[in-house]
């Protein structure tokens, strides 16, 4: 067995029911190969790992690893998440949400963790569409296209995710695609070295919902979409914005410095108990 | 020279079907097309000569079905079997 498979083999969890639940070429098991790939390569131990999720077709993930797993309830993956971090701040916790569960009813915890600078990792795979529940409509579907319970066009316009989280204040925000595995390996290891909250996008495709109502074809017709409309950061800032308009930046949009809030929190609990003072 | 050095270096391609879900993104983003589809739209080795071993097979499956790596030779097996036994020779228990 080659070394890649080898290594993934370590952190799977053989008795549960494989091969896993997602459709035929679904980007969540690549993303999934790149991120246990990036843990192993960042030395961190199987025990120091607390991998939480909430619903949907990523809300599976943390089934299938060997890591501290959390499974929680619908957009509630961030403050579950918090809960652990403060705690247990020794903790390396990694939160995998879809677009559903991230940004639409999540959404206020998402921009409010961002807000605050907890300590986080969160990975949120944007397919644009609520898959597990039968392609409706989700914030992240673009202007235009077709769902389930948008059968002419969606008329309203979609959360660009990582541009939200850099405005919303985290200290690393990243976006890769599942077509560019390799970068999302970098991606995922600088999010995870991050003091502060940082978030990194994965597009991903949902081909058998999204992709057939828009006659976007297969698995692989839909990676080779994200390859003809992803731009790098460095080529982004060469070109115009009209070129820009049905393109995706991608690559690290943010690295900024930032006061995690369990440092700030610890100083508030020095102050009350008079070790320190004001 | 070294386009025959690497040219030698034959790869082993293996494919677990029973984790396959022929969804063919490892035939598709191939780029020497050493992958083939059969008939249920599984892949199999098609021209196993023309693999280069860069393993995006491997990196982009989204199974874990298809693993690629570089055959060793016989001299390397030999070498490598003569280093296990030096290395147990040396690190024997009792002394």
């Amino acid at each position: 067995m080659a070394e890649i498979t080898k290594l993934i083999h370590k952190y799977l969890r053989h008795d549960k029911k494989f091969p896993h639940v997602w459709c035929p070429g679904c980007g969540i098991g690549i993303m999934l190969g790149a991120l246990i790939r990036a843990i192993d390569s960042s030395g961190y131990d199987k025990d120091d790992i607390v991998l939480v999720s909430g619903i949907g077709c990523t809300g599976r993930l943390p089934v299938y690893v060997d890591f501290n797993t959390l499974h929680t309830t619908h957009g509630r993956a961030l403050t579950f998440a918090t809960g652990i971090k403060l705690a247990k701040p020794r903790l390396k916790v990694i939160v995998v949400m879809g677009d559903g569960d991230a940004i639409a009813i999540g959404g206020n915890h998402f921009i409010h963790a961002a807000r605050r600078n907890i300590d986080l990792t969160s990975i949120i795979v944007n397919n644009s569409v609520y898959g597990m529940t039968g392609g409706q409509y989700s914030p992240a579907t673009p202007y235009g296209m077709k769902t389930t319970t948008s059968m002419y066009s969606n008329v309203e316009h979609d959360f660009k995710i990582a541009e939200l989280a850099v405005t919303a204040g985290a200290a690393f925000v990243g976006r890769g695609t599942v077509y560019h595995a390799k970068l999302l390996d970098s991606l995922f290891e600088k999010a995870f070295h991050k003091a502060g909250f940082s978030v990194v996008e994965v597009i991903s495709h949902c081909h058998t919902q999204y992709g057939r109502l828009n006659r976007m074809g297969s698995a692989v017709e839909m990676m080779e979409w994200q390859r003809d409309h992803a731009v790098t950061v460095e080529k982004a800032r060469q070109m115009k914005s009209d070129e820009l308009q049905d393109k995706f930046v991608i690559g690290v949009l943010v690295d900024r410095e930032l006061p995690p809030y369990e440092e700030e929190y610890e100083k508030v609990r020095k102050w009350a108990k008079g070790v320190d003072k004001k | 020279m070294a386009d025959k050095e690497k040219k030698k270096k034959i790869s082993q391609i293996d494919i677990y079907k029973a984790w396959c879900k022929a969804c063919g993104i490892c035939v598709a983003f191939c780029p020497m097309g050493v992958l083939g589809r059969d008939e249920g739209g599984y892949p199999y080795v098609k021209s196993l000569e023309k693999c280069i071993n860069c393993g995006w097979c491997e990196i982009r499956c989204p199974d874990f079905a298809i693993t690629v790596h570089a055959k060793k030779g016989e001299i390397e097996e030999i070498r490598e079997s003569f280093e296990k036994e030096e290395e147990e020779r040396t690190t024997a228990p009792g002394e």
